[in-house]
């Protein structure tokens, strides 16, 4: 029974730096998380000139991807 | 669709950029749907669908945040943390930057707060003249900016006051600053760190901190002005008072302080000198005007004429009285 702490206690070491996400993601892309973001192949700016990532570094960027149908 | 305006309008001076990329399904409407709802926010139409692709997006919204650097730290986050992850990375130093560019960067968002205080017609009034010039500057503890206001009477009723604040800055630094005006000159100038006056002229501005400090909407809630009609050299007293939580900055001979015998009492004594006309305000901790008394009044003197502006519509009434307040 003593054993017991120490056997949970080394699982959650060994299981916490997977799970250390601060916040929830809907669904797994860590694949493309950390590297550069990938490039706008846009059209159709509105409220601004046409804007590329590579010259908003600087910036922190939101990106909302919508849709009105 | 209004929250994310609203995280715009708050953020985008900060460094926010947000961009709606607009589904291929129905992008011929994305336009006409943004005037329609008054979004002001750069639109624009993956017309190929290629960038949802790129990006993963399984449903609509999706929200993907990307951080100084240009790296993509947050895929398909849950909607409810959007916000917090834009305050996050906001917070992260910009590439290049050095605490002295990010001091210059926080003091160029602070509001500034400019109160004018404008001479009565009927009131010989000082002729003050001012000044103010910010310095930046680093040393080995970090960077500072320094404040010199001065301030310059020309008839010679009050000594020249020359105001000297240095504020040092850390990351996470509040930095808030307040100008005082007379006539039209810049009088005092204020830099408060999370709440706390950095730094203060002697003799002439005093200000007090409850628990909790000032917040950002120190905005007036009470303003006091009294001055002396007829020929008598003018004194102008402000008691600013934010949301319960005050501070109060007195201006020139004004001082509040905490009265010895009735704790959580803050008294501004407010003396003419020579003339011996004196007036006291008494606030509670919230800020509250208790009392106003008037202990004595010179042979001759004319009444003191007081404004006491406070409550929820003080505002509206300062903007009445002042009407170039910016």
């Amino acid at each position: 029974m003593k054993f017991l702490p120490s056997i949970s206690l080394a699982s959650l070491l060994l299981v916490a730096p997977a799970v250390s996400q601060d916040f929830p993601r809907e669904q797994d892309l860590s694949h493309l998380e950390g590297l550069q973001a990938p490039a706008l192949a846009v059209t159709g700016w509105f409220n601004t000139a046409p804007l590329n990532l590579g010259e908003l570094k600087g910036k922190v960027v939101l990106i909302d991807f919508w849709g009105t149908w | 669709m209004p929250h994310l305006k609203d995280l715009y309008s708050q953020y985008k001076d900060d460094g926010l950029v947000l961009i709606g990329v607009h589904s291929k399904k129905g992008g011929s409407q994305a336009h006409a749907f943004a005037e329609a709802k008054g979004i002001d926010y750069p639109i624009c139409v993956d017309s190929s669908g290629s960038t949802v692709g790129a990006y993963g997006v399984n449903s609509y919204p999706d929200y993907y945040v990307i951080d100084r650097n240009g790296v993509l730290r947050y895929a398909d986050l849950a909607n409810s943390h959007v916000d917090a992850v834009v305050a996050k990375l906001l917070a992260e130093p910009a590439p290049g930057s050095t605490p002295l560019s990010r001091l210059r960067a926080m003091v160029a968002r602070q509001p500034d707060y400019a109160f004018r205080v404008q001479p009565k017609g009927d009131a010989a009034g000082m002729d003050l003249d001012g000044g103010l010039r910010q310095t930046f500057g680093e040393d080995a503890q970090g960077p500072w900016l320094e404040i010199e206001s001065v301030t310059v009477d020309r008839k010679k009723v009050l000594p020249t006051r020359r105001t000297l604040v240095r504020v040092r800055a850390d990351e996470g630094l509040t930095l808030m600053r307040h100008r005082l005006f007379l006539d039209g000159k810049l009088s005092a100038d204020l830099v408060l760190e999370n709440g706390k006056l950095k730094g203060r002229a002697e003799g002439q501005t005093v200000l007090r901190n409850v628990p909790g400090g000032l917040s950002h909407e120190l905005a007036l809630h009470c303003h006091a002005r009294l001055f002396a009609r007829g020929d008598s050299p003018k004194r102008d007293l402000a008691v600013l008072l934010g949301n319960g939580r005050i501070s109060g900055e007195g201006s020139h001979v004004a001082r509040l302080k905490d009265d010895s015998e009735r704790p959580g009492v803050s008294r501004i004594a407010w003396n003419r000198g020579e003339r011996q006309a004196s007036l006291v305000l008494d606030f509670d901790p919230k800020g509250t005007l208790l009392g106003m008394q008037k202990l004595s009044t010179s042979k001759g003197e004319a009444p003191l004429g007081i404004t006491i502006l406070q409550g929820e519509s003080a505002e509206t009434q300062l903007k009445a009285l002042f009407p170039e307040r910016r």
